[in-house]
This record gives C-alpha cells, structure tokens and sequence, in this order.
C-alpha cells in the first residue's frame, strides 16, 4: 500500500500509476485516506499511515525498575561496608585456575543447604550468582563440557564485579558478610607480566586473597615449574601493591577429586612465597566432581572457614597503658621532650 | 475507614487464587479473627474461584495477561474494632516472574507494594511449577545422562521468591512507619507427613528452599509470620474418598491454616482461614 492510500496492494507508491486505473489525484481510496489522517490529527492520536508531523511510533511506556541484583561495583561494596563488616576477597590465578568454578560451587552448595557448617542469609548479587552457574547449565547434548562454567569475561575492563553474600555460621549463629570478586585470568595474568595493577587495587583493603592454582597443573611434572614460578612472581607483585598490612593469602588448590596435590610441590610454593617474605595456608578443594568418595563441592567449606578464621583484629580500643616496673617512663618522657 | 491493602505474592500455582477464594467464605461466615463488615460491591471475581471449589475441584491456574482483578472488601476485627477495608490484588505468578526476570513492574503494581499495609507470600508443597535449583553438585552423572531440558533456563523458585522479599524490602519495607508484616503462607500443607506438620512451616522451608529461609531470617525490615494452609483440608484432584466427603459438607466445615503456639512452641489446625490476613494487617 502506498502512502496515504486506503487500498490494499495500492501501486502508486512504487510505479506511480494506479493498478486500478484512476487518477491518484481523485482517486476515492487515496482521498478517503487522507481524510482518515485529518480527523486523527484532530484528536491527537497516534497514526501510522506516514502524515506529516505524527509520531512515526508509539512513545514507549516507561516502567519502573528495581535495582537488578547482578554483580556490584566496587562503589556498592564501599557503601555496603559503611554500615557492616564485610569481608573482602581477592580472587586471584591463571585463567582456567577455577576461579569462577570455585564460585558457582559455592552458590550451589548454599543454594542446597549443603555446605557443611554454614547457611545462606543473603545476597545483593542473588541473579549473578544465578547467572554462573547457569554456565554450567548448558550442555552439549548430554555432554558436560570440558570447563564447568563460562570463561569470564567483564563488561567493564577496568572495575571488578563484586559478588556478595551473606552467610550464617551455624555454630555461633553469627553472619558474615563476603565481597568476592569474579575477575577474569587475564587480570592475573597482566598484573604478574607486566604490573598492570590499576584494577586490582581494591587488593589493598582485601582481608584474604585466594591464590587459585590448578592442581592438575601443579602436578604435571612439565608444567608445575611454570606455575609455582608464576605465583612466586604473582607474592611478589602483591608486595609491590600492598602497601601496610598483608592480607592473609590461602592457595586454593583445584580439582582435588583428580589429583591430590604433593607434599613435595606444596614445599616448594611455600619457598617461593617465602622468598617475598610472605606465607600461604593451604586449601584443597574440588568444585565439581565425578568421583563420590570427593564429591562436588569438596573443601568449599574449609575455605570458606580459613577465610574468616581471622578476621582482621583492630587495633585494641583502650591499649593497656599500666606502666610496668622496669620501664623507665619518666626518663623516657623528658628525653622526648627535649 | 483507611483502605489497606494486602498483596498476595507467590510464583505461579502456588495457590494464590484458591485461598481468595476460601477467603470470602470465611470472611462472610463471621466466625473468625477478620470478618467482613458489609458485602463488597464487587465479589463475580471471587464468587467465580469458589465455585471451582463449591464443585470440589480446585481452581485452575489464573491465566496469564489477564486483567487485573482486585478483591475489595470492608472488614473489621470480631470485636468491631479496627474498622478498615482491604484491597487484595490477585496478581498472577507470572507476572510476578516476569518481574523478576526483568526487574521491572508496572507503575500502577509500583504504587500497590509501596502502599500495602502487609503481605502475603505463598509457596505450595509439591507443585509441577516448582522449578529446583541445579543439582550437578550432587548428580552431575546424571544430569548428562538427560541432557538439555527446558528448565535449564528457568529462574530456580526459591531465587525468585528471594527477589520478591527484596522487592518488598525496597517498597514496603522502606517506609518510615511501623515495620510492615508478611505472612508466608505454605499452601496444600495436608501433603505433608506428620513429622513434618509437627516441625512446621519454616523447618520445611529450610530444607526444601534453603535460600528462602535464610533471606527470611536475615531480613529486618519485614515481619515475618509463618503459616501452613489446606483450603479444603485434604486433596480434591488425586483422593476421591475425600472429595465425597467433602462435596457433602457446607465448605465453611472444611480447611484450615497451621498455627504456632508462641508459649510452647507446637503446631496445630485451627479452622479460621483469616489468621494470615489478621497478622498482615497488623491485628
């Protein structure tokens, strides 16, 4: 139909002549339709029929939003920790480490009352969490994929995603308030070549760092040089950038339902994180899992548990300030002063 | 008189229309904590559910885009206190998933939650809606052995549950004044077993949907009532003994809601189907 013509399969549009063989100028079905376009313009309504000045489609309806709960920036956790104590995680390792499996594992679990010692109370980043795991969801026929869940990649290359969640410990029934960032490897992977550390200066105010390794790799006696390399170089780094304060570090070591990690491998870590005068406790751990004397999820809740075994003590309020005996504060004071 | 409303939340067929329609019923009989003061002006909405359960079956699913259908009565407390009228907008459960899925919602459902005096959340034992959360943690074997399914990219129904209590949080719960009450109601509660009738309806959450009880108990700014809730008091569709017994009763003789005993902490049946109404707005 052409413009302004009231008649189905109307050529004047495209061949300027009319298949019915009337003058367009007088034609009923082109006069008909303009008339049909001046009374709506009277009435304000909105017509799609191509007259001047109408609104070619409807004004969309604006509805109102809640807040999505996907991954929060690191604003959101800053204003998160104006009001409560939460714990920061650093999140580090090469890619394909496990990292985000480490996550996804973790909101299963939760999600089935199945991390032993802990349940759910909260989540700011509930359809994140959900989005992970749907990673996993997708399967190639009946075929689990090689990798459990999707490579992460961010939206924005320069600012973490923050998961958060909230979990109660069921022994003292108190809740604690976890930030744990899904970053990509590559991060990892740039902070240890080439120091680029703008993105993961959040570090510095983080209470625990996960140093995620693959424990497949660390036993293939052709690639574990590489990596335990790789974190003596990753410790290193971290002590450029932290300034202050160390973070406790945890080596999280993956796919512990394939491969139990060697005594001897673990020594030499600690050599190398010791060369940049830092420590590491150990976590074994298998987010997902064939072998059911080691089921999925394995560890979860010990690294969990490592993670806030110490929560960053402050500084005593009221330091006891009781002069002892041998000390000589008098003498002390006047040196000061003078 | 002061309007207020109370919305019934819940994904689909969690039993969200059957209970407005045992509502009016129980309201109109006059026996219970809420009674209807005046017969509302509209009542062809709620009169159509219970003839569903007049005939002895239950209502079907309320069919998804339809109109929205408010059921407006004036009530008061048995003593004749408390005089106010309650709005119960019957929302469908799809709407209310699509709303999570998208987080957005109609300006008109907007203003409805941040006006609701209280409200009513629902969860039903054993529904074929019920979407579970993935369970590769547990049966990954298996899990490839069915392979693709549609519910792979369904919304698990306790993760949305847990977004509509943080909607609720963000409209209602934000208010200034008193904190604004939720009773959540777990409907067909006669399916469970005795064990689990004796342990109630927020231990049964705690199993079955893990995150909805946590969210539960962590909220501060909801309070939260728990409730079990049988309509009719058995099963219409699969026990036809019970169907015949209850086809030669008067309605009003069936169904129930599981209350807790604050002082000694027991769960029983009590035939008066408006105790969650009475908590949600604030009796």
């Amino acid at each position: 139909m052409s413009n302004g013509c009231g008649y189905e399969g109307c050529t004047v549009g495209e061949t300027k002549r009319c298949a019915l063989e009337n003058d367009p100028a007088t034609c009923p079905h082109r006069v008909t339709g303009s008339l049909v376009v001046e009374e709506n313009a009277g009435d304000d309504t909105i017509d799609s029929n191509g007259s001047v000045g109408s609104p070619v489609l409807a004004s969309p309806v604006e509805t109102p939003t809640f807040p999505p709960s996907t991954t929060l920036a690191l604003a959101a956790i800053d204003e998160m920790m104006v009001s409560r104590y939460v714990t920061v995680v650093g999140i580090l390792g090469d890619p394909e480490a496990g990292k985000t499996a480490c996550l996804a594992s973790l909101y299963l679990l939760v999600s089935h009352a199945k991390l032993e010692g802990w349940s759910f109370a909260d989540s700011r980043s509930l359809m994140a969490f959900e989005e992970i795991a749907r990673g996993a969801r997708r399967w190639n026929e009946g075929d689990p994929p090689a990798q459990m869940t999707v490579h992460t990649e961010m939206a924005d290359d320069r600012q973490p995603g923050f998961l958060h969640i909230k979990l109660r410990r069921r022994s003292d029934d108190r809740s604690f308030d976890f930030a744990l960032p899904d970053l990509p490897g590559e991060w990892s992977k740039d902070f240890i070549r080439t120091a680029r550390s703008d993105r993961l200066e959040f570090m510095r105010s983080a209470d625990v760092i996960w140093l995620v390794s693959d424990g497949r790799i660390l036993s293939n006696k052709e690639l574990r040089q590489g990596a335990i390399t790789r974190l003596g170089q990753l410790a290193a780094r971290l002590r450029a950038l932290i300034i202050g304060k160390m973070p406790r570090l945890i080596l999280v070591i993956t796919h512990r339902d394939i491969v139990v990690p060697a005594v001897d491998t673990i020594r030499r870590i600690e050599l190398e994180l010791a060369k940049h005068d830092l420590e590491a406790e150990v976590v074994a751990v298998a987010p997902f899992s064939d072998d059911p004397n080691f089921g999925a999820g394995f560890g979860l809740d010990l690294l969990i548990n490592a993670t806030v075994r110490e929560a960053r003590k402050g500084e005593p309020f009221w330091p006891d300030s009781n002069p002892s005996e041998e000390q000589r504060s008098f003498l002390s004071y006047r040196r000061d002063n003078d | 008189m002061t309007n207020r409303s109370v919305i019934l939340l819940g994904g689909p067929d969690s039993g969200k229309s059957n209970y407005i329609g045992r509502l009016w019923p129980a309201l109109d009989a006059k026996a219970g904590l809420v009674i209807a003061t005046s017969q509302p002006r509209d009542i062809g909405y709620v009169l159509d559910t219970a003839d569903h359960l007049f005939q002895g079956r239950f209502a079907p699913r309320t069919e998804h885009n339809e109109e929205r259908r408010d059921f407006e009565v004036p009530v008061a407390l048995c003593d004749g206190t408390h005089a106010s009228s309650i709005v119960i907008p019957d929302i469908s459960g799809e709407l209310w998933q699509t709303a999570v899925r998208e987080s957005e919602i109609t300006e008109d459902w907007m203003d409805e939650l941040k006006a609701a005096r209280g409200a009513l959340l629902f969860i039903r034992v054993g529904s074929d809606q019920d979407v579970r959360p993935l369970d590769w943690v547990t049966s990954r074997k298996l899990l490839a052995k069915v392979g693709q399914d549609d519910d792979r990219d369904k919304i698990p129904t306790q993760v949305m549950i847990c977004e509509l209590v943080r909607y609720l949080e963000l409209t209602m719960g934000s208010r200034d004044d008193s904190k604004p009450r939720l009773s959540v109601i777990v409907a067909a509660w006669d399916r469970v077993d005795p064990k689990t009738f004796d342990e109630g309806p927020r231990a049964y959450l705690g199993r079955e949907y893990p995150l909805i009880a946590g969210r539960l108990l962590d909220t501060t700014k909801l309070d939260v009532s728990y409730f079990g809730l049988s309509v009719v008091g058995g099963d219409l569709t699969d026990d036809p003994e019970f169907r015949e017994q209850y086809l030669e009763n008067s309605l009003d003789q069936h169904g129930w809601v599981a209350i807790n005993d604050p002082k000694t902490g027991l769960w029983s049946k009590d035939r008066d189907l408006t105790r969650p109404i009475a908590w949600a707005i604030g009796a």
